[in-house]
């Protein structure tokens, strides 16, 4: 009895952690109502900025466009972001279809001393049914995520 | 065996006969001298239109800009006025990178010694020129009283105001003595005062007795694009690319406050069309020359060439005209990978650039380091391409980013090109 007690309240208490799991580094702006069908899509995107503001590339490099990750090795994508700033807000403002498959999010990206402060749009598809961020693979100018 | 009076007439005439080849080459010299001068009196300077080495001129191109909310990225420009006793009163005109369609200008006041300064940013959708400098004054009020903070004209399908390029053109010079009485050398110079003297003698008007022509020594400019983004803070600088001999011997009297820019109309002496077709000319290449690097992981580091084309527009070309080009990216070890066509939707298509101000991701063929040679095969110049050189007027820019150490670093260069007259 004691046992199946425990297993229950275990199992609560991780059912919590998940529903409640904290994003430190992502915010959904308080304007914006997401759509049902968009929830799927505003999960994964808090938990790529998340591993992203982190620094976490083994993290974020799963939410990458798979065709892009094929293209472009973890060894690749972690010798490019690592100059990376680390510990920014990223805040969703507003998420745009496109398509069924693809829709633009944007974004507003927050520095960590708060100093910068500038919005930027990014892709996101859907590809049998799990949401897949399109990598970003330029530094310079006219090269963002954005066809 | 000669005599002392042999020797001496012998020397004598030596001397006499370097004297009179000498005198002969003087006048040989002076001659050229003189037809030159002649010529140059006739056709006005812009008859000897060069790209300036010194990096002054009288007629600047800051050959990109960047204003992108994607990437945070803005430009800050800056102009100078290396003349020390002359105030120089010159026009800026800000053109989109698709069509180079004109998206603001504005004269700007310097004073001699000046340096103006604005910055290019997008805010909102939109792209603003921000300038808290008083050589820039607006009906008469600085804009270091009265911050300017202007969006350019709104784009029209196909234009793109993210991204251009902006020219310079000297206006007038005039004595610092002669906008206010008393002035001193070293000492600041009012610009409402230079401003209003403006309006009174020039700006359609034709009061030239205090004014002279922007020399072609005395205005440079100098960009830099930067960023602060996800990627950490970046920065590039670039000279302005200046020519000399340009707008002229005299001082502009076409309006320049509140008009659209026509390079007919910037050009003070001479044949416009003529001067137009010498900056082709000096700006014609045939090959461009990107060279790549590794990014220390065994692949080439992000580069990019923008091909910008400031007499396109004047020439009456859009975007529906094109350049076409082959590339041959080489290894260190002279392995060459030529393209000519590239895939699209399982058709080839011919490698071609129809923007005024083009970026393009450097066609580095999978080596890590190395260069590509862009070889321009026809332009819009020459559809029937009756030569065989095909050159196009462009200014190219190199781009590079790379991760140094942890820390992504950016530059920007005039990258090598072969001429073609």
């Amino acid at each position: 009895m004691n046992k199946i007690l425990l297993i229950l309240v275990l199992i609560f208490f991780f059912q919590g952690c998940d529903f409640k799991r904290d994003f430190k580094y992502v915010k959904i702006s308080d304007n914006k109502k997401i759509k049902p069908r968009f929830e799927p899509l505003v999960k994964r995107y808090k938990e790529y900025w998340e591993c992203m503001s982190k620094k976490d590339f083994d993290c974020s490099y799963r939410y990458e466009m798979p065709y892009q990750r094929f293209l472009h090795s973890l060894k690749w994508y972690k010798n490019f972001n690592t100059p990376n700033k680390k510990h920014y807000m990223i805040k969703l403002l507003d998420i745009k279809p496109v398509d069924k498959y693809t829709v633009v999010v944007k974004s507003a990206f927050v520095s960590a001393d708060n100093k910068v402060n500038y919005m930027f749009h990014d892709r996101w598809y859907n590809v049998n049914n799990l949401w897949f961020h399109k990598m970003k693979v330029s530094i310079l100018p006219f090269g963002e995520n954005v066809e | 065996m000669p005599t002392a009076r042999a020797k001496r007439l012998v020397l004598t005439n030596l001397h006499v006969r370097r004297e009179r080849m000498s005198l002969r080459r003087k006048i040989v010299s002076s001659a050229a001298a003189l037809a030159i001068m002649g010529t140059a009196l006739v056709a006005a300077d812009n008859a000897n239109t060069q790209i300036a080495c010194d990096g002054t001129g009288d007629y600047l191109v800051f050959p990109v800009y960047a204003a992108d909310e994607n990437g945070n990225w803005k430009t800050n420009l800056k102009v100078v006025n290396t003349n020390t006793t002359h105030a120089v009163v010159a026009k800026v005109v800000i053109r989109e990178h698709v069509n180079s369609a004109e998206k603001l200008d504005f004269p700007i006041f310097l004073s001699p010694g000046d340096v103006w300064e604005a910055e290019l940013v997008a805010e909102g959708g939109k792209v603003y020129l921000n300038s808290t400098d008083d050589s820039m004054v607006v009906e008469g009020v600085p804009a270091s009283t009265n911050p300017v903070h202007t969006p350019l004209f709104a784009p029209v399908a196909p234009q793109n105001n993210n991204y251009g390029y902006v020219e310079v053109y000297g206006v007038a010079a005039i004595k610092g003595e002669n906008v206010v009485t008393g002035w001193k050398q070293n000492t600041p110079l009012d610009k409402v005062a230079l401003y209003n003297k403006f309006k009174e003698d020039l700006d359609g008007k034709s009061n030239t007795a205090d004014w002279e022509a922007v020399d072609a020594d005395s205005i440079y400019g100098q960009e830099v694009i930067f960023a602060s983004n996800q990627n950490g803070n970046l920065a590039m600088t670039l000279p302005a690319l200046a020519l000399e001999g340009v707008v002229g011997t005299a001082p502009v009297t076409t309006q320049v406050i509140g008009v659209n820019t026509d390079f007919n109309k910037m050009i003070a002496t001479g044949d416009a069309a003529t001067v137009l077709g010498n900056v082709a000319k000096l700006l014609a290449k045939s090959d461009i020359y990107a060279t790549f690097y590794d990014d220390g992981n065994g692949n080439a580091a992000e580069s990019k060439l923008v091909l910008t084309q400031p007499t396109k527009a004047y020439h009456g070309f859009d975007s529906t005209y094109y350049f076409q080009y082959n590339t041959t990216a080489r290894d260190q070890e002279e392995h060459p990978n030529i393209k000519t066509t590239f895939f699209s939707g399982g058709q080839t298509k011919t490698l071609s650039i129809s923007h005024e101000s083009a970026w393009l991701n450097v066609e580095t063929a999978s080596y890590a380091s190395g260069y590509t040679d862009y070889q321009i095969t026809t332009n819009y110049l020459d559809p029937a391409n009756a030569d065989t050189g095909v050159p196009v007027p462009v200014i190219p820019v190199l781009m590079s980013a790379k991760n140094v150490n942890g820390t992504n670093v950016t530059n920007i260069v005039y990258p090598a090109y072969k001429k073609k007259d």
